[in-house]
């Protein structure tokens, strides 16, 4: 939206300029334009988020697995970290202390049931967290994929309707066709601008789901080993 | 999510405005004016007749050549004249002596000469000093053994006047040749001192005038088929191989085919008119390049003119 407003503040630069461009534009290329500087608006936002979102969660990560393997009591640890709210590994390990709390003050069932019970409250709280990381990565994926082909069609729009009005002037000295063309390859500059940044994202961000994905998952995996074998030694 | 949105928003913003200022002054390209190339515009006859270069060699003086045009305007108005009295004649060769070095001598011989030229000649022998020019060489007598070798008779009176210099003839006859070519090729000035020309140059091709004259005699004996509405198809190559003295070593072959059934007339005929008109009288020192030839016998242009 804002750099639409600002594409209007100049409205008579020279005859070339980015803003003259824009406004000799026919309307469906304006259109065009306008959705592609959104979305690199929006996909350069996601970027952010996310690298911060990732920075966050990569750094908690670290701590968590710091201070579980320190040695320190797993009922301390529990009590600390419960009383605020928790994100990822912290949130797995609230998550399945908490079931087996409850199980041990109930004093029921089978031991055998309440491993079942720990690995899948894990397994809820992991897929919770990978959501949560993935989250609008799927609309960097799409810009990325899609926004060459919309600016493509705003350049193929451009020099169509540039082409007609060429050949209702009778004139096709270049100084007539250029400034559609380059008016109509705007779009196209536009497009790419918007794509390339965000398939660069994408990927790397898509890495590093799948890098904190598994740390989570091998903790998991850890976890409920240390606890089924606590079990053991209770039985 | 709102700390991103912030960071793009300002980041486009920023990005927008310097592109903005950037782009609105978009210099026009450049265009460097093209260095015009001097290009000299060098007819085919003066091509063939450039001859080897000599770096260290006497620079020409060059207002030999301007002086040849003047006498090529002045020389027209005389020219319809001479055919039906011999009288006015003797001005024109007298005009001519300028440009060889000796004017003296020159005078007697035109008087002389221009009788007996312009009273028995035939039409062939108007084509004879274009003939006789070719060379160029003004010390050698060779120009006469091809006059003798084409028309005996109007060269007899020639023959009379044997002592003169062959120099100045050939000037007269080169002058003769300017005059019907009405202006043609002024070119190069004729004489033997070495000139600034092609590194390869060697002179040694038929020039136009000389093919012109081949054709010209061939033409003479070939009667093209008549009343042949495609023309086109009735193109004869003939492949002919002459002995130095202008006839023919073995009879010409006929070097392309068609399914014409007029073909076969057609090339009859070009034969024909090739064998009739042998002997042919080309340069002799350039035997080489016509030893062999393939002429095109073409009746459109028979017809054309």
């Amino acid at each position: 939206m804002e750099g639409v407003e600002v594409l209007g503040v100049e409205a008579h630069g020279s005859d070339l300029s980015l803003t003259a461009l824009f406004l000799q534009a026919h309307i469906v290329v304006q259109i065009v334009m306008i959705g592609l500087i959104l979305a690199s608006v929006w996909s350069w936002a996601i970027i952010v988020d996310r690298a911060m979102v990732y920075a966050r969660s990569r750094q908690q990560i670290s701590r968590f697995e710091k201070v579980f393997w320190s040695g320190h009591s797993l009922e301390d640890l529990y009590r600390t970290l419960s009383a605020r709210p928790a994100t990822s590994m912290a949130a797995m390990f609230i998550a399945a202390m908490r079931e087996w709390k409850r199980s041990q003050e109930k004093q029921a069932g089978s031991y055998v049931g309440l491993q079942m019970r720990i690995e899948k409250v894990m397994d809820v709280t992991v897929s919770r967290e990978i959501e949560r990381l993935e989250r609008r990565l799927m609309f960097l994926a799409s810009v990325g994929s899609t926004a060459p082909f919309v600016g493509l069609f705003g350049t193929v729009w451009g020099i169509m309707t540039s082409f007609q009005a060429i050949a209702n002037s009778e004139n096709t000295s270049l100084a007539v066709v250029a400034p559609g063309i380059a008016e109509a390859l705007f779009a196209t500059a536009l497009g790419l601008l918007a794509a390339i940044p965000a398939t660069v994202a994408y990927n790397r961000f898509s890495n590093e789901v799948t890098r904190q994905t598994a740390r989570l998952e091998g903790f998991a995996d850890e976890f409920s080993a240390i606890l089924s074998r606590q079990l053991d030694e209770r039985m | 999510m709102r700390v991103g949105l912030t960071i793009s928003c300002c980041a486009h913003a920023a990005v927008l405005g310097w592109t903005m200022l950037s782009f609105s002054s978009t210099e026009p390209l450049a265009v460097s004016p093209e260095v015009a190339l001097p290009v000299d515009l060098v007819s085919v006859e003066e091509f063939t007749e450039l001859t080897t270069g000599l770096k260290d060699g006497d620079i020409e003086e060059p207002p030999a050549v301007p002086d040849a045009p003047e006498e090529i305007d002045a020389a027209p108005d005389p020219e319809p004249e001479p055919e039906p009295e011999p009288v006015p004649e003797p001005p024109q060769p007298a005009e001519a002596p300028p440009p060889p070095p000796e004017p003296e001598p020159e005078p007697e011989q035109a008087e002389a000469e221009p009788e007996p030229e312009a009273a028995p000649e035939e039409p062939e022998y108007v084509q004879l000093p274009r003939q006789v020019s070719m060379p160029r060489r003004p010390p050698r007598p060779r120009p006469v053994q091809q006059v003798a070798l084409n028309d005996p008779a109007p060269e007899r009176p020639n023959e009379q006047e044997r002592d003169f210099d062959p120099d100045d003839i050939a000037a007269l006859l080169d002058k003769q040749e300017r005059d019907e070519a009405a202006g043609g090729a002024v070119g190069g000035t004729p004489d033997a001192a070495p000139s600034l020309g092609a590194p390869t140059g060697l002179a040694n091709r038929l020039s136009m005038s000389e093919i012109d004259y081949l054709r010209q005699q061939i033409s003479r004996c070939w009667n093209p088929p008549v009343g042949v509405l495609d023309a086109a198809g009735l193109v004869v190559k003939l492949d002919l191989e002459l002995t130095p003295d202008g006839s023919l070593t073995r009879p010409p072959i006929v070097a392309n085919t068609s399914f014409d059934p007029i073909f076969t007339i057609a090339s009859e005929a070009a034969k024909r008119a090739v064998v009739q008109c042998q002997p042919y009288v080309l340069p002799p020192e350039k035997y080489d390049t016509w030893r062999r030839m393939i002429v095109n016998f073409d009746p459109r242009e028979m017809l054309g003119g």
